[in-house]
């Protein structure tokens, strides 16, 4: 190979590791922002557009470097140096931004910490805080490119094709770093030690660099490494104890607030003190399980709680509620038990438990995406759901729910649907038009549908919460309505014309029909309670006299083709 | 002062010697087309000749090598006006030529104000197609979501193979595309405007055709045989628009350099803008308001203006192009008015596959 040729490769194989550096740094900020927001949609489109902006800033302005050779090697250590510790800053700046908040709105409670977020000033501290980070990395190596053409011209003459060719190789290199961390990095060696690969990956190109071009300051520069490289070496080694600190920082926050010391060392010490939080990647979410303890009847007890990319899925204690209310309440409403039933998501078990009750139902399909749910039910959940995965009516089939509706031929007596909360685009599709026109066609004519889904009624949202340090007023607002008419539209333009809401301690969920007045408002006088437990008959009795106000119409249906999330208000 | 010039550059070989009389015919030539100030001729010896006019408009000037039967001429006004074209035409009568070597140079340009307008308009180009380009994406990570499912990785996997395919397109530009930029890319927006605007609905029908076969021959949808082409034929449309955005880009640089001699990188900053536009309007904005088969339709038309305004802009006269763009502007307007009949008729018959 001439010389020519050598150099020409040179910078293109650079240009590439570069550009795969960079985008890896841009997806992890994001993911990491998605995952501990909750907030999806929001935060990966502003992280991709903050970073692309960034990207033109530095695209524009870097005729303003003079010395080529010299740039490059500064904003490779820079580059090395943010992309390894971006993933920590975020865990801090948002564990940081929990700690402030909670302390005006500590409600005492473990939802109350994850749902209350009211500080406006805050949240722009917290954004500008995050996103400066990704704007600096999107800066740096918006140079990059420009600089390599620079090189390519000052060493091999000029030439447009030159320019057009690290352009080409620089986009590649950005393809292999979205496939590279959706397929690899992400899934086998989560964000942390991903961030470290790749920041050493980084600092290798820097050092080449030096050694290749640097004339001066040779000595500096080594001591700059050195530094970066322990840094690196640090996060590298300590990434369980930053992983499980900020989990359990997250997680137990309420308790944390509750002993009253805001001395700093004893925070983590108290942090410390707590159980692992045991963490688990899945292919399509993160499961976290951890202890917490929580006071019942006066006596303070250890139950354990599930989360699905952090959001709440159950309390060991208190699941029955919100199963008994999912399986029993539609059943009697129905006042029929279904011998054919479908049952999409819900792979925990704990509502084929109550099901399987009934000695009428005949079949259940259980329709669950994700494997590792089933592997978690069949053994450290398999006391809880009685092993109801394992009986015989039972048969589960690891499946996309939509997929499952949209393909098959069999009808049911009733559809169970018990999937998490539509608070993404990906989500939203299951809360869709076509989906549950889809799960009526799989419906036999008499059937019914029961589903979980956010739907909020007045009275549980217009009462003064006294909430630790704060009182706070709740209000039944306009967007709690729109919320309910997205909910309510889909389903009657789906073909549900009958409808009742219901809500059973904090859940709220829909119980449909396909014919018009088809549900009979005084279910509860001739109920059989017997399959109840005393404290969720209780709160059964409140159902008659809730209300949920809404409209039907076109405008609000969420459709895949036109979807209307549902959104969160929280960062 | 307007400095843009044009610069006729005019190499010849005549079929026979030249008479003294072709040489006045070329002068007479000059002389009624052109304002004549000052004349310098010089004879050499044994022979050829060398004549300078100065014009008001610029110079002309001739060099002939009888001995070769060849001559050299340039012709130098400043203005855009003048139509050399003709004048090249009447030489042609004058002298039977064997081999000519002609061109017409625009010059002038660095030194002329109004480019600066023009380069901006570039830019402002370069924003309006890429954020254009970004949202085909998105649409088709949308819709290909909506028959094949998993959102999450379908807008990784476009992303990945968009950029990767801009990249190619970058790559393979010089074979691509030829030295007219401004004709160029309009072909290119038109593409882009027919292929995007259509792709969203093409994922539905694709779906719909495999759907039938499935049924009609009873192997199963699920089967590598049904979800092997479906997934390829798909993604190639992600590859298509991802190409054709990477012509574009180094299309935009070079017409960008056409006004001023400029790095190419201001263009990719402006592309950056653009795509950060378009990144953070769609999920945020445009998704929840519109229909994605009428987003298509309005970043299409949007594309079509964008060609149409190039075509006005630049003087460009193309029969051909002219019908294209407006027959396609009537089209997405006609679509964008009755959207909703016609989005909701091609769900039905392509997604649910008739009412139930």
């Amino acid at each position: 190979m001439n010389t020519r040729n050598f150099i020409k490769l040179e910078i293109l194989l650079i240009t590439s590791i570069l550009a795969f550096c960079s985008i890896v740094y841009e997806l992890l900020l994001s993911n990491t922002l998605a995952i501990v927001t909750g907030n999806y949609i929001w935060w990966q489109s502003l992280t991709i557009g903050v970073y692309i902006g960034g990207l033109g800033i530095g695209a524009y302005y870097s005729n303003r470097l003079k010395n080529t050779y010299k740039s490059l090697i500064n904003i490779e250590l820079g580059l090395s140096f943010l992309g390894a510790i971006c993933v920590v800053y975020v865990y801090i700046f948002h564990g940081t931004y929990k700690y402030i908040d909670n302390l005006f709105f500590y409600t005492g409670d473990f939802y109350s910490s994850f749902y209350l977020q009211n500080m406006f000033l805050l949240k722009i501290v917290f954004f500008i805080g995050i996103q400066g980070l990704t704007l600096l990395i999107g800066l740096l190596s918006g140079f990059e490119i420009p600089l390599m053409m620079r090189i390519a011209e000052e060493r091999l003459g000029h030439s447009e094709e030159g320019e057009h060719q690290v352009l080409g190789i620089n986009y590649l290199g950005t393809l292999v770093g979205t496939i590279c961390f959706a397929y690899f990095l992400l899934p086998k060696l989560d964000v942390i030690k991903t961030s470290v690969v790749v920041a050493l990956l980084n600092l290798l190109v820097g050092i080449y660099c030096l050694v290749k071009f640097a004339k001066s300051k040779r000595r500096v520069y080594a001591g700059f490494i050195a530094a970066v490289f322990v840094m690196i070496s640090l996060i590298g080694i300590n990434e369980q104890s930053i992983t499980q600190r900020y989990l359990k920082f997250f997680y137990y926050l309420p308790k944390i607030l509750s002993q009253n010391n805001t001395d700093l060392d004893d925070l983590i010490r108290r942090v410390d003190s707590f159980k692992p939080i045991e963490r688990s990647k899945s292919l399509y979410q993160y499961v976290d399980i951890f202890t917490y303890p929580t006071t019942e009847d006066n006596k303070v007890v250890d139950s354990t709680i599930l989360t699905l990319d952090t959001n709440f899925q159950f309390n060991t204690s208190t699941e029955f509620y919100y199963h008994q209310a999912f399986a029993h309440v539609s059943i009697i409403m129905n006042k029929k038990v279904p011998k054919k039933i479908l049952l999409l998501g819900g792979g925990d078990g704990l509502l084929l438990r109550e099901l399987l009750k009934y000695k009428e139902i005949e079949s259940i399909k259980h329709i669950e995406l994700d494997q590792k749910m089933i592997d978690l039910a069949k053994t450290r959940f398999a006391e809880l759901n009685k092993h109801s995965l394992d009986d015989p009516r039972v048969h589960s089939e690891i499946n996309d729910g939509f997929y499952y509706v949209r393909n098959t031929s069999d009808r049911y007596d009733a559809i169970f649907i018990d999937f998490p909360y539509p608070n993404s685009y990906d989500l939203a599709r299951l809360y869709s038009l076509e989906f549950y026109t889809y799960v009526r066609r799989a419906l036999n004519p008499d059937g019914f549908v029961v589903l979980d889904a956010p739907f909020y009624n007045k009275e549980d949202y217009t009462k003064n919460k006294y909430q630790g340090r704060a009182v706070l007023t709740q209000v039944f607002n306009e967007r709690h309505v729109i919320s309910n008419s997205v909910v309510a539209s889909t389903f009657y333009y789906a073909g549900f014309k009958s409808f009742f809401p219901y809500r059973v301690s904090d859940e709220s969920f829909l119980f449909l029909k396909v014919e018009p007045g088809a549900i009979d408002y005084n279910f509860m006088d001739s109920a059989d309670l017997s399959k109840l437990e005393p404290q969720t008959i209780r709160e059964m009795k409140e159902i008659k006299n809730q209300e949920f106000p809404y409209t039907v119409a076109l405008k609000y249906v969420n459709s895949i083709f036109k979807p209307m999330v549902v959104k969160k208000n929280e960062f | 002062m307007d400095t843009r010039s044009q610069h006729l550059i005019f190499d010849a070989v005549s079929e026979r010697d030249f008479t003294e009389s072709d040489i006045e015919a070329i002068k007479k030539i000059i002389e009624t087309n052109l304002t004549v100030i000052k004349k310098v001729e010089h004879k050499f010896t044994p022979q050829g000749e060398t004549i300078v006019f100065i014009l008001s408009e610029s110079h002309f000037t001739i060099h002939t090598y009888p001995e070769n039967r060849y001559l050299s001429m340039d012709i130098y006004v400043c203005n855009l006006e003048t139509n050399l074209e003709k004048i090249m035409e009447e030489i042609k009568a004058v002298i039977p030529f064997e081999k000519i070597d002609s061109r017409i140079l625009q010059r002038g340009k660095i030194g002329h104000r109004e480019d600066n307008r023009n380069l901006n308009m570039v830019y402002f180009l370069t924003v309006v197609v890429a954020c254009c380009s970004i949202l085909y994406e998105f649409l088709l990570a949308q819709s290909i979501s909506t028959t094949m499912g998993n959102t999450a990785l379908r807008y990784n996997l476009t992303i990945g193979l968009f950029i990767a395919s801009m990249g190619f397109g970058a790559l393979l530009y010089k074979k691509f595309i030829s030295k007219d930029y401004f004709k160029e890319f309009i072909k290119v927006e038109l593409i882009l405007s027919l292929v995007g605007g259509v792709a969203p609905i093409l994922v539905l029908i694709i779906d719909y055709l495999f759907n039938s076969f499935s049924r009609t021959s009873g192997v199963s949808f699920f089967s590598s045989w049904v979800q092997t082409p479906l997934f390829t034929m798909n993604h190639l449309l992600i590859v298509a628009i991802g190409f054709l955005s990477g012509l574009e880009l180094p299309l935009l640089m070079d017409m960008s350099k056409q006004f001023k001699v400029t790095k190419g990188y201001f263009v990719l900053a402006y592309d950056y803008l653009g795509t950060l536009i378009g990144a953070i309007l769609f999920p945020i904005v445009i998704l929840p308001s519109l229909h994605i088969f009428t987003i298509g339709y309005v970043v299409s038309l949007i594309n079509i203006l964008v060609a149409l305004f190039v075509m006005i802009k630049m003087n460009i006269e193309n029969k051909k192009y002219k019908f294209i763009i407006w027959t396609m502007l009537i089209i997405w307007v006609l679509l964008i008015i009755n959207s909703n009949t016609v989005n909701q008729l091609i769900v039905e018959k392509f997604y649910f596959g008739g009412k139930f």
